[in-house]
């Protein structure tokens, strides 16, 4: 369940798209399909590509220039683009997602085709009708191949995908009503990662407290059985029946709200990282060839190893990167014979790719160390941490109080601790005015009434009032899982974080971040629930009340070992949980559960607390 | 689970001290820690945490002996079916001998150390932990996802299960497509056929009718008015033929046009197609029917259909008539020629180039090979030659020239080699700079000449490297033969150092160069041109990033090169570039 080796596939299959039978441009041969080689296969022929806006982040995080630059696609267009030039002596490869406006644009380049041949493939589900139209307007025949391929979502890391839909804002108050379309490409998206893993979800369950999950999931099983018998019938192993879990972002919204430390994690929350590139440009003096970098983890082996890494060890990483390029770039240096010469331009090429991808990353870790600085991001995050793994305690408040007084500490991070707080200890029982939960409360007001604006403390109102909800709501039925359950001890990756964060303190000394040295890492105290929910499921122990059963059937045996995973988490995921899943899955080995982590999006702290708003 | 999946021995472990004796894989409850056991042992084929060996086949009788005393312990009834199940199947397992190695691994197997366990699908020998995988197998050892018992297995079956590693569903809609197509472009097709048939019925009537009025008119010799009047008859008999060819849609019967529907009024008139015979309008913005198409043109466009009158008479402009088409019948009609016309054209000038330029790197794809397989064999010569070889003194160095002299046979095939390298990569470069110099006729092409340069610097890049690392088998060879025919023939263009002394004498002693010497140089000097090009940009970089002594080395390298490609300048004199 490599997604990254699904998106080779499918990248390799459409640049390598030839026609094997058939009949070739030009000649008009409806009889003899299955016949005649087409002779113009193996000459060379100058391709273009075709994608469209949404299939353009897609490729473009499977695939780099260069790769199809070696299969003779020296243009790339988009299918909205109308002004292209007409150039018939060219092989067109169109890879799109089927939806009506693409579909329009496509009636009309086929209408009048403005290359000589064209390969059509769709990223999804191609609809009967829709096929019917396309072939109504292909009256000069130029299409010579149309297949579907299934990738409609964006593959971030090997088990992490995106399915680049930021939740539409405002459901905080509408949860219960769901958008039409927003589900209905949420699912089809869905729908096609199923169908490129070739998994058929067995058991489908979701979070009981979500409207959302629950009206997805039934999408789903809708689509599913109707397709079961044309579609889903990969050959697989009916004894470890696949399981698709739906969870909502609200069931854990601490996740999103804590300051992350991991690399992956912080260049999204810090600079912005979109389709694998990452814009530096707000960087001061920043040098003009690193304004725009692409990071992908697929390529910058660097970037691969290090992605995961807490702040302090990636210094640490980063110190052994630059020590190794110099050391490569001193053997350089040394030209003096005509022999050494030839040497260095023959290893000059490799030392410059090098010397750039030094360049970047101290480029983006510098920017990151500054702006933790600026932002005073160690301070926050320390009391951040410690709010949500204590209990309740006076000194944490106390430290609470203090960061929200602080001048130098921005609005936006003292309106977020005010939320981290709301949802740690408010229980919001309006008749107990006077208890001292209420009055610890109030005092955040008060402190934060002086420095945010009113349309701020409106939103914490109105934030807290959700989730204190919706909580009670969890705490009636029984379900919140986080509440009546005190933490295992064989929470295998709650372990793993632990050793994990030891090593932090080794290395904060050196990053000149002078903090009271505790056993562990303060800064990444807190597991997401997710962690909780991947052992549980391991063990088949998850909670059947919280996570219902869509699909239950009696024929799967209960017993069975879960072994295919698909979670979704509908309204953001963070890059620390894509974390949480690689590390369970390298646990796991060979042979174990294998996860596939994916969201509608993937969120910053900034994207999560402004889409409720 | 995660634990058990990791070592069967372990998860048997605590899995006893849980109260309530869970089976660890398939979650059932069970009363008494023996039940529990016995389960593992029977449905899951775990061994009890001693290591003891009991499902391996083993030749020797003490492990059975221990076999024996187990399974007398546990009830009768549920071992007798189990074993009769695992001697089933035992049978065709990997029989355990000392020094046997896992499978996986590859250590050698010990009973105490690793654990030995057969796998229950293959039958192999594993260690333990290489043995850990469960998979529902039936009795026969055969996968069985419904029935079958939860057994272990080794990775190599789990992992080979159907559906385990498989990815990338595709669904091919060519023929659905196809077919489609073909149904619905049936009428479309027929629908041409007629217009086709009308319009060649079109342009022939009008031939015969201007023969009929004009020719004989002139014949006869009569006057200008008997002129006019044929001319109007002409164009009276045009227009009932052409109602005679397609039937005209009544004008009362319509208010709009039949394509943009827009309502005909005063200013917009209504006009009928001569294919279809549809109402049209005239409008210039959403030209349904674009004025009217001189007669000659519409038949020289559509040059493939059966005319039979002969075009001369069009052609010498006598015939002039003009048709009105709508939008329609044009795309039905002259669109699909259009189209087959371009796609059969001759291919515009840069990707004409571009195509040469693939034959050529296909030729330098195919030749590398070769030559990087006799240059590793020159190579261990020239290897063997030194272990071998005689201390190479002033003239006394007559071994070592019989050495080389085997040798030379590979070094002047391998110098042809290089040869015919060298000069492809030259016709490349030429190419591929004549192709960026063709004036791109739209921005695609721009794009597209962008893209071939950076893909052909790659692929020069990549494929030259060799080429360069060759240069001192050939060099050291030609040094020790000294014999001039090998020096010639070897291309030293990567090592001018070594190669100046070799240099000076053959220009002293000929005065003119040879053709192929000039070719020589001249290709010596194109890649050290190349080569202070890199060097030059890698100073510039290397400025930018202030790394100064780099630079300092580096432009000490430019000049040297520098100068030798003035001296290989001046040797070439007119025959330079």
């Amino acid at each position: 369940m490599d997604l990254f080796a699904v998106g080779d596939y499918y990248v390799g299959r459409i640049v390598n798209s030839q026609v094997k039978s058939g009949a070739s441009f030009g000649t008009v041969d409806h009889e003899s399909l299955g016949g005649i080689m087409d002779g113009s296969a193996g000459s060379p022929r100058v391709k273009v590509l075709l994608l469209d806006k949404n299939t353009t982040p897609t490729l473009s995080v499977c695939a780099t220039q260069t790769e199809l630059l070696e299969h003779e696609i020296y243009l790339i267009d988009t299918v909205e683009n109308a002004e292209r030039d007409v150039m018939r002596q060219l092989k067109c490869l169109v890879y799109v997602k089927p939806t009506d406006e693409t579909l329009a644009c496509l009636v009309r380049e086929l209408q009048s085709p403005k290359y000589g041949e064209y390969h059509l493939f769709f990223n999804n589900f191609v609809s009967k009708q829709q096929l019917e139209t396309l072939a109504e307007a292909d009256q000069l025949e130029v299409v010579v191949k149309v297949e579907e391929l299934f990738q409609d979502y964006q593959i971030i890391n090997e088990h992490l995908f995106s399915l680049d839909l930021p939740r539409a804002s405002s459901d905080l108050v509408v949860d219960t009503l769901v958008d039409e379309s927003y589900m209905k490409q949420c699912k089809d998206s869905l729908l096609s990662l199923c169908m490129s893993l070739k998994v058929k979800p067995e058991i489908i369950r979701y979070d009981q407290e979500s409207a959302v999950c629950k009206s997805l999931g039934k999408g789903l099983l809708q689509d599913i059985e109707k397709n079961s018998r044309s579609l889903f019938d990969f050959p697989q192993d009916p004894s470890t029946p696949p399981v698709l879990l739906l969870l909502d972002r609200f069931d854990d919204p601490l996740t999103p709200l804590l300051q992350p430390w991991t690399y992956q994690s912080m260049i999204h929350e810090y600079i912005g990282i979109k389709r694998n590139i990452v814009n530096l440009s707000k960087v001061p003096n920043i040098e003009a060839e690193l304004e725009t970098v692409t990071l992908s983890s697929k390529q910058d082996v660097f970037f691969h190893d290090t992605r995961y890494l807490n702040f302090g060890d990636l210094g640490d990483k980063l110190k052994e990167y630059v020590s190794t390029y110099k050391t490569t770039a001193q053997g350089a240096n040394s030209v003096d014979t005509m022999d050494d010469i030839k040497e260095f331009i023959e290893k000059y090429p490799e030392l410059k790719k090098l010397s750039g991808n030094v360049s970047k990353h101290m480029t983006i870790v510098g920017e990151l160390d500054r702006q933790l600085k600026d932002l005073h991001i160690w301070e926050l995050s320390e009391v951040e941490q410690n709010l949500t793994v204590h209990g309740d305690n006076n000194e944490d408040y106390d430290s609470t109080l203090n960061l929200l007084r602080d001048a130098r500490l921005s609005q936006y991070y003292k309106l977020k601790l005010a939320c981290i707080y709301m949802l740690r200890y408010d229980d919001f029982h309006p008749q107990e005015q006077n208890s001292g939960e209420i009055g610890k409360i109030n005092e955040i007001f008060n402190i934060l009434k002086e420095s945010l604006t009113t349309e701020d403390i409106n939103y914490l109102h109105k934030f807290r009032k959700f989730f204190v909800q919706r909580k009670n709501k969890a705490l009636r039925n029984g379900t919140d899982a986080s509440a009546n359950r005190s933490p295992e001890k064989d929470d295998l990756l709650t372990e793993l974080a632990r050793k994990f964060n030891t090593k932090m303190d080794l290395h904060r000394s050196r990053l000149g971040a002078k903090r009271n040295a505790t056993s562990d890492n303060v800064y990444m105290q807190h597991v997401p629930k997710l962690s909780q929910l991947l052992s549980d499921l391991s063990k088949n122990k998850l909670s059947e009340t919280k996570y219902k059963y869509l699909n239950k059937s009696t024929s799967t045996p209960t017993n069975a070992p879960t072994q295919d995973v698909i979670i979704f988490i509908a309204g953001g995921v963070t890059y620390e949980e894509s974390r949480f899943v690689d590390q369970f899955n390298e646990a796991m080995g060979n042979g174990g559960m294998r996860v596939v982590l994916g969201s509608s999006s993937i969120v910053s702290t900034h994207d999560f607390l402004n889409s409720l708003r | 689970m995660d634990t058990s999946n990791g070592s069967p021995a372990d998860s048997a472990g605590p899995s006893k001290e849980v109260e309530s004796m869970e089976c660890p894989v398939c979650l059932t409850a069970f009363p008494t820690l023996q039940a529990l056991n016995t389960h593992l042992d029977v449905d899951h084929g775990f061994g009890d945490d001693t290591g003891d060996s009991h499902m391996v086949v083993t030749d020797r009788g003490e492990s059975s002996n221990k076999k024996k005393i187990r399974r007398a312990k546990s009830p009768p009834s549920e071992r007798g079916t189990a074993a009769a199940h695992t001697n089933h199947r035992t049978s065709t397992w990997q029989k355990y001998r000392v020094g046997e190695k896992c499978n996986f691994c590859q250590r050698k197997l010990n009973p105490n150390t690793t654990g030995i366990a057969n796998c229950r699908k293959c039958g192999k020998l594993y260690c333990k932990m290489h043995c850990t995988n469960i998979i529902k197998l039936n009795n026969r050892g055969k996968l069985d996802p419904v029935k079958g018992q939860w057994t272990s297995c080794c990775r190599s079956c789990f992992s080979s299960r159907p559906g385990y590693n498989d990815y990338g569903e595709v669904r091919n809609l060519t023929g659905e497509f196809t077919r489609i197509r073909r149904s619905k472009n049936e009428d479309a097709r027929l629908r041409k056929l007629q217009l086709e048939n009308r319009l060649v019925r079109l342009i022939d009537g009008f031939v015969k009718l201007y023969k009929l009025h004009y020719l004989v008119a002139m014949a006869n010799k009569e006057g200008a008015g008997q002129a006019v009047l044929s001319s109007i008859k002409f164009t009276l008999d045009a227009t009932n033929f052409e109602k005679d060819v397609t039937a005209w849609q009544d004008d009362h019967t319509v208010n709009s046009c039949t394509i943009c529907h827009k309502q005909f009024n005063f200013l917009q008139r209504k006009h009928h197609c001569r294919l279809c015979g549809m109402v049209v309008c005239n409008s210039t913005t959403t030209k349904c029917s674009n004025g009217e198409i001189p007669v000659l043109m519409l038949r020289d466009n559509a040059a493939d259909l059966p005319f039979k009158e002969d075009a001369s008479l069009l052609k010498r402009g006598e015939v002039k008539m003009d048709v009105r088409l709508c939008s329609n019948c044009i795309r039905a009609v002259y669109t699909p020629r259009k189209f087959h016309q371009d796609c059969v054209a001759p291919p515009p000038k840069i990707i004409d180039k571009y195509i040469s330029m693939c034959h050529i790197a296909k030729v330098i794809n195919d030749t590398l090979p070769y030559f990087q397989g006799a240059l590793a064999k020159a190579e261990t010569q020239r290897e063997q030659d030194a272990e071998g070889g005689t201390p190479v003194g002033g003239g006394n160095n007559g071994n070592r020239r019989t050495a080389v002299a085997n040798s030379l046979e590979d070094i002047k095939q391998l110098a042809k080699l290089r040869e015919r390298l060298v000069n492809s990569f030259g016709t490349y470069n030429v190419l591929t700079r004549q192709l960026l110099q063709v004036p791109p006729s739209n921005p695609s092409e721009q794009r597209i000449q962008q893209s071939i340069k950076v893909v052909s610097s790659q692929f020069v890049n990549e494929k030259i490297l060799p080429l360069r690392a060759m240069g001192s088998v050939l060099n050291s060879n030609s040094a020790n033969t000294t014999s001039s025919s090998s020096a010639s023939s070897s291309l030293h263009s990567k090592s001018p150092a070594t190669q100046l002394p070799q240099v000076k004498p053959l220009s002293s002693v000929l005065k003119r160069l040879t053709v192929k010497e000039v070719k020589q140089y001249r290709e010596e000097l194109m890649v050290l041109k190349e080569q202070s090009f890199i060097i030059e940009q890698a100073i510039e970089d290397s400025k930018t990033h202030r790394r100064f002594d780099e630079a300092t080395a580096l432009s000490r390298n430019l000049s040297e090169l520098t100068d030798r490609s003035q001296e290989l300048q001046g040797l070439l004199g007119e025959e330079g570039f």
